[in-house]
């Protein structure tokens, strides 16, 4: 018993360690910020009680970017969900050159970020840009469009980022996830006669229920986090029409240098985040039973 | 790989309905990787193209005349190897602990029951819930107490807490799946629960180790912002600062050579990628893994 | 493979051990002061052989003082040196933009000049361009590179679309009037190109508008300033530019250089360092005489406040307040903004014009091309600065909004009220 709580302690306090000595300290720290005046322009920083949250919610940029975070945090993970679980099927297939096409599919997700974002800007573009080329060729759209800088269409191009850049994820954990799921069940599942729809709802989104979860979950706290697929293509604009919490929060804390701000849409942000989640993982855990 | 995928075998009474099947599978696969490589050839297109002909010609499929330009000034400023040579450090360092830690944590998270267990397993998830704007702030002054600005150590032990808290929830994942009769049988054998991990459950856990060895791996790769504070002489500097730095400069944006750095920083990677899945498939085979 | 994967990763650990217990190196001088300098020239392709030059000659001439380049990205350098600055961390010597003085001096991060800077050193400067570089009546950096922005055209395209290359527009009236014709009769081509990205930059072209329409443009002299008549009919403008598809929307100012060295764009108001980045995105433009043929720059033209005034974009260079060699740094300063080895080998090949009267008229041999003569003789001395303070780039966010509105074909007279609403919570003690 002792030797088994030992064992417990040694392998779950090196992570915690880790993780402790990087993120507790500044979020404590960043946390305690929200209570305070603090801005490094004024010179101010002293306590301030919930001030700053209550300019927060009479701020009408909050809802925007609220709302904002929401779109592009959910939107986009459906969407590479989708295509990333359409591809790791078919490269779990018995197909030549498998290991090759894998290593195609990674790519998205390993040309970096910031690369990625001004691939994007690039394509986009209305006077240098490869899509309304195309778009032009097929007949489609009559001129070029300026797609990044319409508050109707920017939002959607910078979804269409988020989700290119997140398909090879899904598609190398739900791989992993369909590499251990054991031919034998599926075996079982054929002699039971079930059609391959049956046994893919019936045997593997079961199977892989556990990765499905935490890897939905963890894009889109990803997604809230994002800062770098966005500040390069629109700076959170036309105006606010894809301000994000992330573009919020940086403009806020190292373009305003308005620290306590800052510190409050975070502590704002990790509510809705940890509430969000507690009940995602609770409604899923539910439906085991 | 004589182990026939579960959506094959349903087919392969039936020859036609197989060739049917194959066609099917390549075509699905050809429209699912197209969405996903258009952007890279258009990246790749980008790289072999002078400067004018990016812009003067936004249409220009083929690049004509096609020049191996970016790739000569890349590879001739002594910076880019730098970058190349200090992610490369920094990521596999990062893969390594994070897989090293997470495995221990996954595992045990997995077999013991004990109170605040989810509490727990909760908080490590709560730790990336903090817009990182803030958080580098006092991140920055901690890191100059300690010494540890324009560090390695820095950066690594700062990227293995973007992957860990996921890993840990992916390895106790994968260690679920694996049953506990195995391990005992091994324990009651002599072996320690220690030994038993090691010799008999991390072989069933490749799969799953590999998936989050990259994960880790490009969770830093692609971070710009954490780098860009925590380091600022240039040695130090990693990839996507050092590009930013270098080819997205005040005047103007050098295209050709950004995709070009791009290109030339993702085929080690790319390829050492297609070395290890082999590995993805190897839990399949090394035990009879019950559901 | 694997081999190799592993002797990378025993590299790593061995040297981040190394970088941990090595010693400082001892230097030839008894006593080595050492300076970091944050830059972004050092890093950048264009610019990193000229300042690297710059600063080896120094380095010879002041064997004593090494200089340590800290090299920052030019989009997030005031973001980095605010997080330095908070953490006690503050480079020695910095290289900024206009604006960034006043927000690093609100900081306390910058020290005052001119406890340093000798009379006859400021005598050399333009009154305006120390402006710039001044907070609260403390001069926290000095002009380091002249280089505010310009009309730029291409005569080529003018004389393709049957209007006088050697006439290029001098009035609003004359440019509206160019603009159509080119619009016309040149398809494919932008008239002119106006930065509207979500950038702070984009401050810097719209400032010269403002002043040709209003004789005194919002935010100087503490007002605000954006709802008066001169300020709508300058915004009116901007929308009627994009209504008629006379510029392209939501480009930077590089997208818009690409445009110009191209042949897709006929004007365009930039730095007279858009010289060395045409020709190096299109070689056609190498030559001096090639390109004085087909691109010539004016004075920004005159709108209906009757005079033409171009916004002061220069590059400048200050001192940390907490730099514990402020006498070295000092003697670094100088050296970059006065020492004919860096005007020669630095400031002049990046494409700006020396700060001083006295090494204008010192290398007017390498200042002879007609373009920059154009800025030593016209456009410098119509400069002037934009109200740059502690709280522009919050504000600055407010102003691209609305810019970005208006573009999009929101009412103006609504769009301005709203943004003198936002700023006026800003800027408490402005008259509106």
């Amino acid at each position: 018993m002792m030797r088994e709580r030992a064992f417990l302690i040694g392998t779950i306090f090196p992570a915690l360690a880790v993780i402790g000595f990087v993120v507790l300290y500044p979020l404590v720290r960043s946390v305690s910020f929200s209570l305070t005046n603090y801005n490094l322009i004024f010179g101010t920083h002293s306590f301030d009680g919930l001030q700053q949250f209550s300019s927060l919610f009479s701020d009408p940029t909050f809802y925007t970017a609220l709302l904002n975070t929401l779109l592009l945090s959910i939107g986009p993970m459906l969407a590479a969900f989708v295509l990333g679980f359409a591809q790791a099927l078919v490269l779990n297939q018995a197909i030549r050159a498998r290991s090759f096409f894998r290593g195609l599919a990674l790519l998205p997700w390993v040309i970096p970020q910031v690369v990625v974002a001004y691939l994007f800007r690039f394509m986009f573009n209305q006077s240098v840009g490869v899509v309304n080329v195309v778009l032009k060729g097929l007949g489609l759209i009559a001129h070029s469009l300026p797609w990044l800088a319409l508050p109707h269409s920017a939002p959607w191009v910078v979804g269409l980022i988020y989700a290119w850049n997140e398909v090879p994820f899904f598609m190398l954990m739900l791989l992993a996830g369909l590499q251990s799921l054991s031919g034998d069940v599926l075996e079982a599942a054929l002699v039971d006669g079930a059609t391959p729809v049956k046994q893919f709802f019936y045997i593997i989104v079961p199977g892989l229920r556990r990765i499905i979860t935490i890897s939905t979950v963890l894009i889109v706290i990803w997604n809230f986090n994002n800062f770098t697929l966005i500040w390069p293509t629109t700076h959170g604009g036309p105006v606010n029409a894809t301000t994000t919490f992330a573009v919020w929060v940086y403009v806020q804390a190292f373009e305003n240098f308005n620290i306590g701000y800052a510190a409050a849409i975070g502590v704002i942000w990790l509510i809705f985040l940890l509430v969000l989640t507690f009940f995602y993982l609770r409604a899923v855990s539910g439906s085991e039973q | 790989m004589s182990a026939l995928s579960p959506t094959l075998t349903l087919r392969r009474s039936r020859r036609r309905a197989r060739v049917w099947h194959g066609v099917m599978v390549y075509a699905l696969l050809a429209i699912l990787l197209a969405f996903s490589l258009l952007p890279i050839y258009w990246l790749l297109a980008t790289s072999f193209k002078t400067r004018f002909d990016i812009f003067a010609n936004p249409g220009q499929f083929f690049p004509f005349p096609f020049t191996l330009h970016a790739y000569q000034q890349v590879l001739s400023d002594p910076h880019f190897l730098t970058y190349f040579k200090n992610s490369l450090i920094v990521n596999l360092a990062t893969s390594l602990i994070t897989v090293a830690l997470a495995l221990l944590a996954g595992y045990s998270f997995s077999r013991f029951r004990f109170r605040g267990n989810q509490a727990l397993l909760l908080f490590i998830l709560a730790t990336q819930m903090f817009p990182s704007a803030v958080l580098l702030l006092s991140l920055y002054i901690l890191f100059r107490q300690l010494h540890l600005l324009n560090t390695y150590p820095a950066l690594i032990i700062s990227y293995v807490t973007f992957g860990l808290p996921f890993s840990i929830w992916m390895m106790k994942g994968f260690a679920d799946g694996v049953p506990e009769e195995i391990e005992q049988a091994a324990m009651i054998d002599g072996c320690s629960r220690m030994q038993a991990l090691l010799r008999v459950v991390v072989p069933m856990l490749v799969p799953g180790m590999i998936a989050v060895a990259l994960f880790s791996f490009l969770a830093g790769w692609n971070d710009l912002m954490w780098s860009l504070t925590l380091t600022s002489s240039t040695s130090m500097r990693l990839i996507p600062p050092g590009f930013i730095l270098t080819y997205v400069g005040q005047f103007q944006t050098y295209w050709n050579q950004l995709m070009a750095g791009s290109v030339l920083v993702s085929i080690p990677t790319v390829a050492v990628f297609t070395l290890l899945q082999r590995y993805l498939v190897q839990g399949l085979t090394s035990g009879g893994v019950k559901g | 493979m694997r081999r190799s994967v592993r002797s990378q990763v025993l590299v790593g650990l061995v040297v981040s051990l190394g970088v941990a217990l090595t010693p400082a190196l001892a230097a030839s001088c008894s006593r080595t002061v050492t300076l970091r300098f944050a830059n972004w020239a050092a890093a950048e392709a264009a610019t990193a052989k000229e300042v690297n030059a710059a600063i080896h000659t120094f380095e010879q001439q002041n064997p004593c003082i090494k200089i340590k380049s800290v090299a920052l990205p030019y989009n997030e350098m005031v973001n980095q040196l605010t997080v330095m600055a908070v953490g006690g961390n503050t480079p020695d010597v910095m290289e900024m933009s206009s604006g960034w003085p006043q927000v690093l001096a609100a900081q306390g991060a910058l020290a005052n000049l001119k406890a340093y800077a000798p009379a006859s050193l400021l005598k050399q400067n333009f009154p305006a361009m120390l402006q710039d570089g001044t907070y609260n009546g403390q001069l926290v950096a000095l002009p380091l590179s002249l280089t505010p922005h310009g009309f730029w055209y291409n005569k080529a395209l003018m004389a393709k679309a049957g209007l006088n290359p050697n006439k290029p527009p001098t009035t609003i009236a004359a440019l509206d009037h160019d603009m159509a014709v080119i619009k016309s009769k040149l398809p494919g081509v932008y008239p002119m190109g106006q930065m509207s990205d979500k950038a702070l930059y984009t401050m810097v072209e719209l400032w010269p508008w403002l002043q040709a329409y209003c004789p005194t443009p919002p935010m100087a002299n503490n007002h605000l300033g954006w709802t008066k008549a001169c300020t709508v009919k300058a915004f009116n403008w901007f929308q009627f530019l994009a209504k008629s598809g006379y510029i392209p929307i939501g480009n930077d100012i590089k997208a818009n250089r690409q445009l110009l060295a191209t042949n897709k764009m006929v004007f365009e108001i930039d730095g007279p360092y858009l010289r060395g980045i045409i020709s190096s995105i299109n070689p056609a433009y190498t030559s001096n005489a090639a390109f004085a043929k087909t691109f010539g720059v004016e004075k920004i033209p005159v709108g209906p406040s009757g005079v033409s005034r171009t916004a002061i974009d220069i590059h400048l260079i200050g001192m940390s307040k907490t730099t514990p060699h402020p006498h070295a740094a000092w003697k670094f300063i100088q050296f970059m903004v006065s020492s004919p080895a860096d005007v020669r080998d630095f400031l002049i090949p990046e494409g700006g014009i020396p700060p001083l009267k006295s090494s204008q008229a010192a290398f007017k041999s390498l200042l002879n091309q007609p373009y920059q003569q154009a800025w030593v003789k016209e456009i410098i001395p119509e400069a002037r600065p934009v109200p740059y303070n502690a709280a522009w780039d919050d504000a600055a966010n407010y102003m691209i909004d609305a810019l970005q509105s208006v573009l999009n074909g929101s009412n103006v007279k609504q769009t301005l009220g709203l943004l003198e609403d936002q700023l006026k919570r800003l800027y408490p003690s402005y008259q509106p």
